[in-house]
């Protein structure tokens, strides 16, 4: 069969919602498209690892040391999960977690930033993790079938990190107005980045993942969905939104107009330059080298003497 | 009812709490990810185990658990300073986990038959968990032993540093003599120390460790009451100097500078929020 036959019959496949799996016949893009999506997804849970572990030492009582200590868990546990399917599209997990320590592959944008204090944890629980729940749910219909596999288990878990999010949520709304203040404090800070996770407005023309129906949505169409539900939520507790602030259409829907979106701050963690890039990254690359005699350690059979 | 109770529940719970956070701060930093998930359940572990120490505790003083855990001064603190030493490299981190299970061990073997029921079976929960803290730091610690040179440098060199301070685990704590006389703690920490260095020095030899990483520890010191009253190890020299050390301090609320940053992180959403409901 020519490689034109082939083309033809796996967009037939895929145009007619097929399933696509690791040992199937694949274009070389769609290989490497969804290799660096599914990378990029498990770089951001064990980058997503570092701001919430700078939080755990100061948790407030020891139900929630341990909860949020059970979240950061999870999150490297989607990591492994995540890098073993990348892995049977043909990068081995060493080679793609040098390439995330050197800089060299991407992080979602929001672990490029700062924590400060316990009003993050909710914000990431809630708002961040409901932001990542609502584009995970919609690659559950992805055309790669070992990605969807394990997106329904994460998505599982990370409903149960949203409850989390959500009760600590509601402790500081309902809490002192220290606490309450806390909260705003976070929101205004990642309001502006959670925007930005959505990224801009596909170019559905241009958008090969889109194309091959690796995503099923666009990034506007996600970005409403998580805007509709979770705004009202928010302005109910009493709290307010910094710029981009959300009004309500005549249709009921919330929306945010583009030009009040600064999309500086987006492209500067591209370019790997954003507020926290440099030490986060430094902090992986240093626990990789660290521990290089610990591999060297596991390379090695295990014996069992004595 | 009793303080010798709560001085024992104190130095139990304290320990727990304490290691497990610092076990807690390798989570998201262990050397590989199927490492990070399993240390991580460790750590919650430890965690529960303080609360469950604290629980009792609870019902004696009527403090809440959460007080008790965050919300005193650091010399109210009785964990052994062993607990609360920085993580430092891996192969400390290991070398501590082995050691303190290992003691750990012994320790709750004994307290399940404690006269105070609840506690009983509390130690008896506890080990069945402490069984896999112990089966995951023995797996590791054979591991190292018997792999390449440089590993088993720095585990020897992680032992070296931990085994002194894993006997302060043993240091009498505040009114023990009631407390064996109650039977809340059935047998002595003395007698315990005992069984700790022997078990452990038999499993190093074993692996055919260096008798060295034993150095610091003075298995002739004896805890001994000082004219003020507190209890000090003979032949304790101050902290930092020489390589001899019983590891004390940590029942009487000596710490380290170590324990000072810990509590710092530890207490500080608690503490600067008064009254706060979380």
């Amino acid at each position: 069969m020519t490689y034109e036959a082939k083309l033809g019959g796996f967009a037939d496949h895929i145009a007619q919602g097929g399933k696509v799996e690791a040992e199937d016949w694949m274009p070389d893009d769609y290989r490497r498209g969804v290799l660096k999506f599914i990378e990029m997804h498990a770089n951001s849970e064990i980058m997503g690892a570092l701001p919430e572990r700078e939080c755990l030492p100061m948790a407030p009582t020891l139900r929630r040391k341990m909860s949020l200590a059970a979240k950061i868990q999870d999150e490297v546990g989607h990591a492994q999960l995540l890098y073993r399917v990348a892995e049977d599209l043909g990068k081995s997990r060493d080679a793609m977690y040098q390439d995330l320590v050197n800089g060299r592959s991407k992080f979602h944008n929001v672990f490029h930033y700062p924590v400060f204090h316990w009003g993050d944890v909710a914000i990431i629980g809630w708002l961040i993790d409901g932001a990542a729940l609502v584009t995970q749910a919609a690659l559950l219909d992805s055309s790669y079938a070992p990605y969807t596999r394990v997106l329904k288990r994460i998505c599982s878990e990370e409903q149960l990190h949203l409850r989390h999010g959500e009760h600590i949520t509601m402790e500081l709304a309902s809490g002192t107005q220290a606490q309450r203040d806390m909260f705003q404090d976070a929101l205004n800070r990642w309001w502006l980045p959670i925007i930005h996770f959505f990224g801009p407005k596909s170019n559905v023309a241009k958008d090969l993942l889109l194309r091959w129906k690796v995503k099923t949505r666009t990034n506007e169409d996600l970005r409403q969905e998580f805007l509709d539900r979770y705004v009202p939520k928010v302005l109910e507790l009493g709290f307010s939104f910094p710029t981009p602030v959300p009004t309500r259409a005549e249709s009921g829907q919330w929306l945010i107009k583009d030009e009040d979106i600064d999309w500086d701050p987006l492209d500067a963690i591209k370019r790997n330059e954003g507020p926290e890039t440099e030490r986060r990254l430094t902090t992986r690359r240093d626990i990789y080298q660290g521990h290089r005699w610990v591999r060297e350690v596991l390379a090695e059979p295990a014996v069992h003497a004595a | 009812m009793s303080d010798s109770l709560i001085s024992l529940l104190t130095a139990l719970g304290d320990d727990e709490l304490i290691l497990g956070h610092r076990h807690s701060e390798w989570t998201g930093f262990a050397p590989h990810i199927e490492e990070d998930v399993a240390f991580s359940s460790i750590a919650q572990d430890e965690i529960g185990h303080a609360a469950g120490y604290f629980g009792i505790l609870g019902t004696l003083t009527g403090d809440d658990p959460d007080h008790i855990a965050l919300g005193r001064a650091p010399e109210d603190y009785r964990n052994a300073v062993l607990c609360e030493r920085a993580n430092g490299e891996w192969a400390y981190t290991l070398a501590r986990h082995w050691l303190y299970d290992t003691a750990d061990d012994l320790r709750l073997e004994v307290l399940e038959s404690s006269a105070h029921e609840e506690l009983a079976q509390l130690a008896t929960k506890m080990r069945r968990e402490e069984r896999y803290h112990l089966i995951h730091a023995d797996a590791w610690i054979k591991r190292v032993a018997h792999g390449p040179v440089e590993g088993r440098t720095r585990l020897e060199g992680g032992l070296s540093r931990a085994f002194g301070e894993a006997i302060g685990l043993f240091e009498p704590f505040e009114r023990e003599d009631d407390a064996i006389k109650e039977g809340w703690l059935p047998t002595a920490s003395s007698e315990l120390r005992r069984r700790f260095i022997d078990r452990a020095s038999a499993s190093l030899d074993e692996l055919g460790l260096p008798t060295e990483v034993r150095a610091g520890v003075d298995e002739a010191a004896e805890f001994v009451a000082s004219s003020s009253g507190d209890l000090i190890a003979s032949g304790e020299e101050p902290p930092g100097q020489g390589t001899r050390s019983t590891g004390g301090g940590g029942r009487r609320g000596v710490h380290s500078d170590d324990f000072r940053q810990l509590w710092d992180d530890m207490t500080r959403t608690y503490r600067e929020h008064p009254g706060a409901t979380w």
